[in-house]
């Protein structure tokens, strides 16, 4: 009998009451450009922020005998920006238990990550938080959660995650009211005067999103396989450009990645391949949706004496079918490169017993001359205590670039926070 | 005459050279040994173990900072590959952060890192053995060892420290290390490590270990507490090893992405 006789008390009472740990955080973040076109034209930050997680692991015959465990983590947050309180953020809430020795389940609101770029993402389609992370927010807030179903599959030769993610979370894109942008639908950058319409798939069942990946270690190099079914979370497709209305345009996402040391030289490096089959315009027809595209990735990281280390990065996406792009194009539609190419190239350097963290992250782009510097400088001063104050500082000259439509919202911010 | 008086001289001079390189050759066999099972005792004790480990680090001006961490460490052969598993409870900021290394001495470790907030799994680049474990004076090598042939050891002398009678041992590392030379009071009794000195390029005394309890658990001599000391900077880290526990029969999954990203409650209690 799979039913279990449960009461109150035992779900109540049976355990110890859980700890309850977080932090407490102020943060400002200054606007250095001239930009005057968001909500507000001094800053692009200023807020408070109370988290608290707790973890809660039932007394329940069954549950624990499943090593269950129910998580939650909670963001209040006092937003000086949008003068909205927000009593309400939840990060994470989900319940974990393994019913099987070889199976875990992870159900509820959840971060997910995977893939081997740091700060470029190919096989890891979960949904981002871009402006948390161009405003100088810390780097949790790139990710925002998903609601999801993971299961996981584990033996000594290979492992299998598969998630399915019932409900849509899109990237949190720039729009306008926080940082400016370049707005293809007005052909500019543009500010708080977008009015692009983003629409949402519609919550069915068919709409399931699907991600999974197969991945093993061998001698130390890690390799895995990925399958993503879902939708674009940058509403990169045009629905009705009259209306302004954008939409998430469904894709397949297959790829592969291998990560280990490399010989002789020492330190670690990465490779990555996706194969991003676009299925509502396969042949690159439709001038309104992206064509299919095949991205590359290939890095390395190095640890030098006194914690010193160096990583690179080398990022391509190649347009398929770029002969149909290009046909497909209108007078005045902006015409992209069929080869985009990226670099990155991170220092990092700890002082001070560890305490002290000077990081400098650069993203460069030759095809647009398009350059993001992201500087930051950390103190420890306390278990407690951590000061963070860094920037956010875009060059690229091109108005429809990457990182030069911010231009206009270059920034620096600082971070006190105390956690518990 | 002269000439087997000669002989004579020639004959003990030769000897006595014979003689005092025998001496030698068996006193750097004998420091060899003594670091090989120093090495054993203090870094393989057990097949494997769980301990709860405090690390305080104390700076000049007597500001502390806290690191309560669990390790779970398995060894695959004496002397050989091993595999560690930590789980940190403090501070507050990498409370839930796990750690994993596989270590090889013959090559450079592999690390990952899981950092929770982010449901990362972060490959470390592990090539400096010399860099400070969590912002501790100990260095990564410290945590888990050097293999001996790295060193060339020589027995200096034997020296009573604490009712406990040590050999003294010299090392100098055959290729460029952290230090240049490195002195350890080894205990005759257990093969533990009792002191150890560290000598910078200017052959100035820059670290010191020191062991500073003992306890015998499960039949084997631990040292259950220690400090080292960076005598340049004043800086220092105590570490305190509690409910420490050998031949648990850690299994192999446990060192796996799957008990990174999950502990294993039955050998990490999260609260």
């Amino acid at each position: 009998m799979l039913v279990e006789t449960i009461s109150l008390k035992d779900i109540c009472f049976a355990s110890d009451l859980p700890e309850i740990h977080g932090f407490s955080e102020a943060a400002f973040g200054l606007k250095v450009s001239d930009d005057e076109k968001a909500n507000k034209d001094g800053y692009n930050m200023l807020e408070q922020r109370m988290e608290f997680k707790l973890r809660y692991l039932p007394e329940m015959d069954l549950l624990k005998k499943w090593n269950a465990e129910i998580f939650f983590k909670t963001d209040i947050v006092m937003d000086e920006y949008t003068k909205r309180a927000k009593w309400w953020a939840p990060r994470e809430l989900y319940i974990s238990f393994t019913p099987l020795s070889f199976a875990d389940f992870k159900i509820g609101e959840q971060i997910l990550t995977w893939g081997t770029g740091e700060y470029i993402f190919i096989n890891d389609q979960f949904p981002k938080d871009y402006e948390s992370f161009l405003i100088g927010r810390d780097d949790d807030y790139l990710k925002r959660p998903s609601y999801a179903l993971r299961g996981t599959l584990s033996s000594s030769w290979a492992s299998l995650d598969i998630v399915a993610i019932p409900i849509f979370t899109p990237n949190k894109v720039i729009d306008g009211e926080r940082l400016s942008f370049f707005d293809s639908l007005k052909g500019g950058i543009v500010g708080r005067e977008s009015d692009r319409f983003l629409v949402e798939p519609a919550r069915q069942f068919e709409n399931t999103e699907i991600a999974s990946r197969a991945y093993g270690t061998v001698n130390s190099y890690e390799w895995a396989l990925y399958y993503f079914h879902g939708f674009n979370k940058n509403p990169n497709g045009y629905k009705n450009e009259a209306l302004s209305q954008l939409f998430y345009p469904r894709h397949d996402v297959y790829g592969a990645s291998l990560q280990g040391p490399l010989p002789f030289i020492g330190g670690i490096a990465n490779a990555e391949i996706g194969y991003d089959y676009s299925q509502e315009d396969d042949a690159g027809k439709d001038r309104l949706i992206p064509n299919s595209s095949i991205q590359y990735l290939v890095g390395y990281k190095k640890a030098f004496k006194d914690d010193l280390e160096i990583g690179l990065q080398y990022f391509i996406t190649q347009m398929l079918y770029y002969e149909n792009y290009k046909r497909g194009l209108r007078a005045g539609d902006s015409q992209d490169d069929e080869v985009y190419q990226q670099y990155t190239f991170r220092v990092t350097k700890l002082f001070a017993n560890q305490t002290v963290n000077l990081s400098l992250f650069t993203f460069y782009s030759p095809v647009d001359n398009d350059v993001y510097f992201r500087p930051t400088l950390s103190w420890n001063a306390r278990d407690a205590w951590r000061i963070v104050v860094g920037a956010n500082i875009f060059l690229g000259r091109q108005n429809n670039a990457d990182y030069g439509q911010y231009e206009g919202n270059s920034n620096i911010y600082a971070r006190l926070r105390y956690s518990f | 005459m002269r000439i087997s008086k000669t002989l004579f001289a020639a004959t003990l001079l030769i000897i006595s050279i014979f003689l005092t390189s025998l001496a030698f050759a068996e006193g750097g066999l004998n420091a060899d040994e003594v670091i090989k099972k120093s090495r054993l005792a203090f870094y393989y004790a057990g097949d494997d173990m769980r301990a709860k480990v405090e690390m305080e680090l104390v700076n000049k001006a007597g500001q502390k900072r806290v690191r309560e961490l669990t390790m779970l460490r398995k060894d695959y052969e004496e002397g050989g590959n091993q595999k560690y598993y930590i789980y940190f409870h403090k501070p507050a900021d990498v409370k839930d952060t796990t750690f994993m290394v596989y270590k090889y001495p013959e090559r450079d470790d592999d690390r990952w890192l899981f950092i929770p907030s982010l449901d990362l799994v972060k490959r470390i680049a592990s090539n400096d053995k010399y860099s400070s474990f969590v912002g501790s004076d100990f260095t990564y090598e410290d945590i888990s060892g050097r293999k001996p042939e790295e060193d060339s050891h020589t027995l200096l002398r034997k020296e009573t420290i604490d009712n406990r009678t040590c050999f003294v041992i010299e090392s100098l590392p055959r290729e460029a290390a952290e230090y240049t030379r490195r002195i350890s009071w080894i205990d005759e009794a257990t093969s533990l490590p009792i002191k150890e000195e560290f000598y910078d390029r200017q052959n100035e005394l820059y670290r010191t270990f020191e062991a500073l309890e003992m306890k015998d658990i499960d039949g084997i001599r631990t040292i259950t507490k220690r400090v080292m000391k960076n005598t340049k900077t004043g800086h220092r880290t105590e570490v305190t090893f509690q409910e420490t526990k050998y031949n648990l029969g850690i299994t192999d999954d446990i060192f796996t992405e799957r008990y990174l990203r999950k502990a294993p409650t039955q050998w990490v209690l999260k609260r």
